[in-house]
This record gives C-alpha cells, sequence and structure tokens, in this order.
C-alpha cells in the first residue's frame, strides 16, 4: 500500500507541472498587449514610458523559461499575483471565498452522492421494473439539463412561483440560502452518478462471490450490502472524484445564477472584468484541488481494493 | 437479440470469421443496422436529432420574423400573443423565431467541435496505441495534463485569455474536447494490435498505414461513434453555458444560452423569456443523448446490460 501510494504522489508532480503550464501559457496566448491587461484593460492607451517600467518590473522582457521558472516560484510562495480590480493579492482574494464554495460543494457532493447511489442500487435491484424505466428515464433527463437552466428552474420554482426559499445571495450564512445552489448542483450529477452506479450493481450482482453469497445462505439484506454494494461503490468513486471537477465547473455557474460569494463566482467576475491574473489564480487553484482530489480517491480506492495493491 | 448471435457479434466486431460460414459477414452490418432499427432510444433520438436539423437548415423559410429585429412597442409579449407564438423578450424580438435561429449555433457548436475532436483525438490515438514508445509517452502525458483539469473550467479558461466571443468557443470546445476520443482510441488499438488478423497482415507484407486504415479504424468505429454523439451533447452544453456566462455568442445572436443569460433578469416578470430556450437546449442535448445510449447498446455488446 506504501509503495502504491508513493508512486501515485510522484505520478501527480508531473500533471501538477503541466498545470502550472496551461495557466502560465493563458496568460502568453492572450491577444494584444499584455502589459496594457495586467495594467488595466480598461484604460485606452497607456503612457509608453510607465508600460516600459511596468514590463521591466513584472520581468516580461524575460526569456520565456525564465518567466516560467520565476511563475513556478512565486507560486510555491503562495504569491498569485495582484487583483487589479480590489488591489488585493488574489491569494487572499481566493482564500477569502474559499469558505463558501467549500461549504456548497460538500452539500452538493453529498446530495448527489446519497442520492446518485441510492437510486442507482435500488434500479439495479428491481432491474426491469416499472420503478426501473422510470428512474433510469429521470436520471437521463438530469443528465441532459444544463446547471445553469435547472438552477433558473428550481429559483423560479422555490422562489418566484411559491416563494419558499431565497432566490439568491448568501444571507448571513443561514443554510436557507445554500438550499437551491446546493440542490442544483447536487442534481446535476446526481444523474450520472445514479447510472454508474445501476451498471456497475449489475455487473457485481452477476460476479461469483455474490453468487457464492447466496449460495451459503446468507439473508438477501447481507448479500446486497455487505457483499454487493461495497463492490460496486469502488468505480463510482472513481466518478466521485471526476465530479469534483464537473463541480467545479458547475459551481461558477451555479454561484453566478444565484450570486453566491465563492471561488466560481469571482472566476465569472474575473472573466468579465478581464482580470486575468485573478482569472489566472482561480484556474490553477480549481485544477490544483482537482489533482489532489483525485489523489486521494485513488488512494482510498487502493485502501478499498487490495487487488490495486501491486499494480 | 438471443445470446448466440449476440456474441457473433462480438466475434465478428473483432474481425475474426465466423465459425459458422453460412452466415456471410455482409449480413453482420445488415444485423446492426436490424438492432438498431428495434433499439427505441436510438430512434426517439435519431428523430429529435433529425427534427432539430431540419430546423437548423430551414430556419430561414420557418421562422415567422427576423431574431434581431427589435419591436419595442411589443416588448415583453407573453406566450399565445397575436405575432408572437412564444412571446417576445425585452427588446421586442419574437422569441420563437430566436429559438429556431439559435439551433444553428447550437447544431453548428456540436458538429464542428466534434469534427475536430474526433479527427484529432483518432489521429493521435492510432498513432499513440499503434507505435508505443516515445510517441505513446507524449500523447498519452499531453492527454493526462488535459484530463487533469475539468474541462469546463479548462475551456472557460481558453475563453477568458482569448476574449468572449463564439469563435473562441469554437476553439476552446475543440482544445478541450479530443483527449477523450484519443484515450479510448488508444485503449482499443492496443488491444487490437496484437491480435492475429494484425500479425496476418503484417504477415503478408501490408504497409502499417494499411494495417491502420484496413484493419485497426474499422473495429475502433463503434467506440468512436458513441462518444463522438455523446461529446456533441456536451459540446452543446458547454457552448450554452459559456454563453450563459457572457463568453460566447455576443447579443444580437440568438445563441439559447445568451437567450437564458439575458432572460434572467426577468425571472419575476416575464420567466418565458428564459422558458423556451431552456427547453430547446433540453431537447437537443437529451435527444444525442438518448442517441448516444441507444448506439452503445447497439454497437458495444460488451457494455449492454
Amino acid at each position: 500500500m506504501l509503495r502504491y501510494a508513493v508512486r501515485r504522489l510522484i505520478l501527480a508532480v508531473p500533471v501538477l507541472l503541466g498545470v502550472t503550464l496551461i495557466t502560465f501559457v493563458l496568460m502568453w496566448i492572450i491577444p494584444g498587449d499584455v502589459t496594457q491587461v495586467l495594467i488595466d484593460p480598461k484604460i485606452g492607451t497607456i503612457d509608453p514610458e510607465v508600460a516600459r517600467a511596468a514590463r521591466e518590473r513584472w520581468g516580461l522582457d524575460a526569456p520565456l523559461l525564465v518567466r516560467y521558472g520565476r511563475y513556478l516560484g512565486n507560486i510555491l510562495l503562495g504569491d498569485l499575483g495582484y487583483s487589479h480590480a480590489t488591489n488585493e493579492p488574489v491569494r487572499d482574494a481566493i482564500l477569502q471565498r474559499l469558505p463558501a464554495t467549500a461549504r456548497l460543494a460538500l452539500a452538493a457532493v453529498a446530495i448527489s452522492t446519497l442520492l446518485g447511489i441510492g437510486m442507482g442500487v435500488f434500479t439495479a435491484l428491481r432491474r426491469g421494473s416499472y420503478f426501473d424505466t422510470v428512474g433510469m428515464a429521470v436520471t437521463l433527463f438530469g443528465v441532459s439539463v444544463p446547471t445553469f437552466c435547472l438552477g433558473l428552474l428550481l429559483m423560479w420554482l422555490l422562489a418566484v412561483r411559491w416563494p419558499l426559499l431565497p432566490a439568491t445571495g448568501y444571507g448571513r450564512g443561514e443554510l436557507s440560502y445554500l438550499w437551491l445552489p446546493a440542490v442544483t448542483l447536487g442534481l446535476s450529477y446526481a444523474g450520472a452518478m445514479a447510472r454508474l452506479t445501476r451498471s456497475a450493481m449489475l455487473d457485481v450482482i452477476g460476479a461469483d462471490y455474490v453468487r457464492t453469497a447466496r449460495a451459503k445462505g446468507a439473508a438477501k439484506r447481507a448479500v446486497i450490502w455487505r457483499h454487493a454494494v461495497p463492490n460496486a461503490l469502488i468505480p463510482v468513486l472513481t466518478l466521485i472524484g471526476i465530479d469534483i471537477g464537473n463541480l467545479m465547473a458547475g459551481a461558477v455557474i451555479a454561484e453566478t445564477v444565484f450570486a453566491w460569494p465563492g471561488v466560481g463566482r469571482l472566476l465569472a467576475d474575473a472573466i468579465q472584468q478581464r482580470n486575468l491574473l485573478l482569472v489566472q489564480g482561480c484556474v490553477l487553484f480549481f485544477a490544483v484541488v482537482f489533482v489532489v482530489v483525485n489523489v486521494v480517491v485513488d488512494l482510498v480506492y487502493g485502501l478499498l481494493d487490495p487487488r490495486i495493491h501491486y499494480d | 437479440m438471443n445470446k448466440p448471435a449476440a456474441r457473433l457479434i462480438g466475434a465478428i466486431g473483432q474481425r475474426i470469421a465466423p465459425l459458422d460460414a453460412t452466415i456471410p459477414i455482409a449480413s453482420v452490418w445488415r444485423l446492426s443496422w436490424r438492432r438498431v432499427g428495434r433499439n427505441r432510444n436510438v430512434i426517439i433520438g435519431f428523430l429529435v436529432v433529425g427534427l432539430m436539423a431540419s430546423v437548423a437548415l430551414s430556419a430561414p423559410w420557418l421562422a415567422p420574423r427576423d431574431p434581431t429585429h427589435n419591436d419595442l412597442a411589443n416588448a415583453l409579449r407573453p406566450p399565445n400573443s397575436p405575432g408572437f407564438p412564444l412571446g417576445s423578450d425585452n427588446l421586442g424580438r419574437d422569441i420563437l423565431s430566436r429559438v429556431i435561429w439559435g439551433s444553428r449555433i447550437s447544431l453548428t457548436v456540436g458538429l464542428v467541435v466534434q469534427s475536430f475532436a474526433v479527427v484529432v483525438g483518432t489521429l493521435l490515438g492510432l498513432v499513440a496505441g499503434f507505435y508505443g514508445g516515445w510517441t505513446d509517452d507524449v500523447v498519452s502525458g499531453l492527454t493526462n495534463v488535459m484530463f487533469a483539469l475539468p474541462r469546463l473550467l479548462f475551456a472557460l479558461a481558453i475563453v477568458a485569455a482569448l476574449g468572449p466571443s463564439l469563435n473562441n468557443v469554437f476553439i476552446a470546445l475543440g482544445i478541450v474536447g479530443w483527449p477523450m476520443l484519443c484515450r479510448i482510441v488508444r485503449a482499443q488499438t492496443l488491444s487490437l494490435r496484437g491480435k492475429d488478423f494484425v500479425e496476418a497482415a503484417r504477415a503478408i507484407g501490408a504497409t502499417d498505414l494499411k494495417i491502420i486504415i484496413r484493419h485497426i479504424l474499422p473495429n475502433a468505429l463503434s467506440p468512436i461513434i458513441v462518444v463522438a454523439t455523446v461529446g456533441m451533447a456536451r459540446a452543446i452544453l458547454a457552448e450554452a453555458s459559456l454563453s450563459f456566462l457572457g463568453l460566447g455568442a455576443q447579443p444580437p445572436m440568438p445563441s439559447w444560452g445568451t437567450m437564458m443569460s439575458r432572460g434572467q433578469t426577468y425571472i419575476w416578470s416575464a420567466p418565458w423569456l428564459m422558458l423556451f430556450p431552456g427547453v430547446a437546449i433540453f431537447i437537443a442535448v437529451l435527444g444525442l443523448n438518448l442517441l448516444g445510449d441507444g448506439l452503445r447498446d447497439v454497437l458495444d455488446p460488451r457494455v449492454r446490460d
């Protein structure tokens, strides 16, 4: 297990380097003069003297490789540059919004996992029944509705038509504000989760060890919950890891729809203002979280499934 | 579909001559076709996608009004108003006409982005899987890094850097679209490379190119078709999401995502501004997902339950 864990951690290093390379290149493909965008995209023309001073100060004239090296060094020191809109460090802007996003993401993951796995298991057990057909149709709908459509629909139903919940905002952190964005995000991913759980369950139900458990006379409930479900959840766990990535993109949208003050909304606003260092910082933040989450998922995977150890 | 026939399809899917010589190879495709015709998901999906394509193609004749024509005297008419079957938006533009024209944008995005993804992904996947070695290391390394960034977020970042426009959405979605196909084609190629029929082809002196085109590509076609169909649905979803965030099609272009984004302001007073483009996106994506699901069932016997 230790060897597997170390190997997995080492494998994450080049991926993380690749991610930083991508966010670095992002700044490099900006059309027009980077200096102007970095100083303030809204100013028409910048005094050439100012531009020259800025290029010198930020080291923009150095060779690309040197600049990438500096970028990496700065990331390691936790320096992601300044947001020109608020003149605060990008790192602080992200950290300040982090709790709201974490809260939303955790709630959404909980909703999608409980709902998805529950539906997947039950539709698989009643395969071919009316319940299964309807359940699968519902999940297909879930997979096909864009997050923002679902969000706006829920907002219209539960905040406009029947005003049960606040439509947008964070309030003072009350739970009532969390419901709409969390359910929107959670439902967006529950569909895929349910479909994968169902097919994994169907695979497992036909497996030898389930037949053995049944043959030795174990109660049906024990066969399902002790033997079948834990094994079916192994591929589902990987999907949870991947889904966290989709969830981050979804968070950008859900936070925009519901005016939720998280990192996703920060990113959306930064894009609108062409605040590129902030965009770069947020993307890097999401990508790093995504890589870390997937490393953790793989490690848990290794703990759950002894077959993976000697890979 | 009975078991022996399914097994036969599986065997011939690998281009192994059928043991039962009374069934000619040609009938395999016919058999697949018959299964396509019998699969409910494929039929519904195909009808929906076909309908959408016809609407998109005949938009100039179908749409009752100019989708970008402002008519402030008739702003915010509810659905079922005279002259505005689905109502009008805040600038008095006909929502029906805009939804009809919007199908062109969505369908074009889906087609263009996926064509690019299929060509690039298949080429790289074939080369990486067939030759292995450093080629494979480079391609696999690249796909791994691409997978390290969530797809939509990556596209968002690219459009953010290039600047918001529909063209840049094409570029961004093209860039993030191919790794999935590449990975699948590569895996398929790897498993086919060592098969007897490839060895046989090599033994009679076939060139690498010929082996790839004649023997490996046809066998990798089923997963490509399935992934490309579902990928089209994802591309349409992604375009709608980016446009919703104001990064895609710029006003007054009638993109479904843009329409919803503009309509959000009127959720209290005129919810139909969002309703109809939302339904359109949903139907388009659902149709493609149904088609992809059905094709997977028909073309890939292993994944069937």
